[in-house]
């Protein structure tokens, strides 16, 4: 299943790299691309300045790489070099655009890679690539840095 | 001396001069114009919670409220139907709550004022969506939905119930 192509617009890659629609999307704001990152369904993560969506006690509330760094830190992941597969590891990926934190993905296998693109879609994407900036056209940006942590 | 008949058709106007036409104002309508306190002006309008320094004492208050009428709820709504697509458009799959509620439109439904608080808490009835900052602008309430941060549905049903307990909806 394919996203509309209005929505599939704003990720040029996304098609080209391979995607699948995984559920239908929540209108209602139910949870957002950072909190699925972290297997949360239930709340909007982000570290507003007015403490109205859910950011990890004693982080620190800015939309900065550190912060959300710190943030995924306090469910146990570490910053990690690469992106590829690690056995006995689940990963992170953390998209910047123009320095400033925008979106999260998640590793599934080898092959396969989840998003919640905002109150959109959740989507499986084959590579991290996918949901990426290309020509200047995209949401997200790039992939700013990875993290991991022991697959529980 | 005019005949009998001029006289008559005389006395005809006069008296249609005296005897008010139908649907119109008596004579000095406008001495007798008993103006109503704010709080009456406050009560019939569609959206109860205008400003009360809009309504003080001078006569002009009256004309002023009349801005409040069923054409201003109109337009407020349009606007609002607009800025509301508009910015759906534009937030698009963004996770960025910064974003989402920094967005011009956004920033636009909060210029409407108070008669958009009607409109978003019906919003919020229909689908929860980040519009407590919006409500909070507005309304200058800061206490509602306070205690759960990023459960949008649950800040939505506080919201409703506020909007319900001050008669906005």
């Amino acid at each position: 299943m394919r996203l509309h192509p209005d929505r599939e617009k704003c990720f040029p890659l996304l098609f080209v790299l391979g995607y699948e629609v995984k559920s239908a999307e929540t209108p209602d704001y139910r949870y957002n691309c950072i909190a699925f990152a972290a297997d949360d369904e239930e709340l909007w993560w982000w570290p507003d300045q007015d403490g109205d969506a859910h950011w990890p006690t004693g982080v620190k509330r800015e939309v900065t790489r550190d912060a959300f760094v710190q943030a995924y830190e306090t469910i146990g992941y570490k910053l990690c070099d690469h992106g590829e597969v690690e056995a006995g590891y689940e990963k992170v990926a953390l998209y910047e655009k123009n320095g400033v934190p925008t979106h999260a993905a998640k590793q599934i296998d080898e092959v396969w890679w989840k998003s919640k693109l905002g109150p959109w879609e959740d989507i499986e994407h084959k590579t991290v690539q996918a949901v990426q900036t290309f020509n200047g056209i995209g949401i997200y940006g790039e992939v700013a840095v990875y993290l991991k942590r022991k697959r529980i | 001396m005019g005949c009998t008949q001029h006289l008559s058709a005389r006395c005809a106007i006069r008296n249609s001069a005296d005897v008010p036409a139908p649907y119109s104002r008596p004579a000095n309508w406008w001495k007798n114009q008993e103006r109503p306190s704010w709080k009456e002006t406050v009560t019939s309008l569609s959206y109860r919670r205008a400003p009360s320094y809009q309504f003080l004492k001078t006569h002009k208050a009256w004309s002023f409220s009349r801005l409040y009428s069923d054409k201003e709820s109109t337009l407020s709504k349009k606007k609002f139907q607009y800025y509301l697509s508009k910015w759906k458009e534009e937030i698009r799959g963004d996770s960025s709550l910064t974003n989402i509620t920094g967005n011009m439109n956004y920033l636009r439904i909060i210029s409407i004022g108070h008669s958009a608080i009607p409109l978003i808490l019906k919003e919020l009835q229909r689908e929860p969506g980040p519009w407590f900052v919006a409500l909070r602008a507005i309304s200058e309430v800061d206490s509602v939905g306070r205690d759960s941060p990023g459960d949008f549905r649950k800040k939505s049903v506080a919201w409703i119930k506020w909007g319900k307990d001050n008669g906005y909806i």
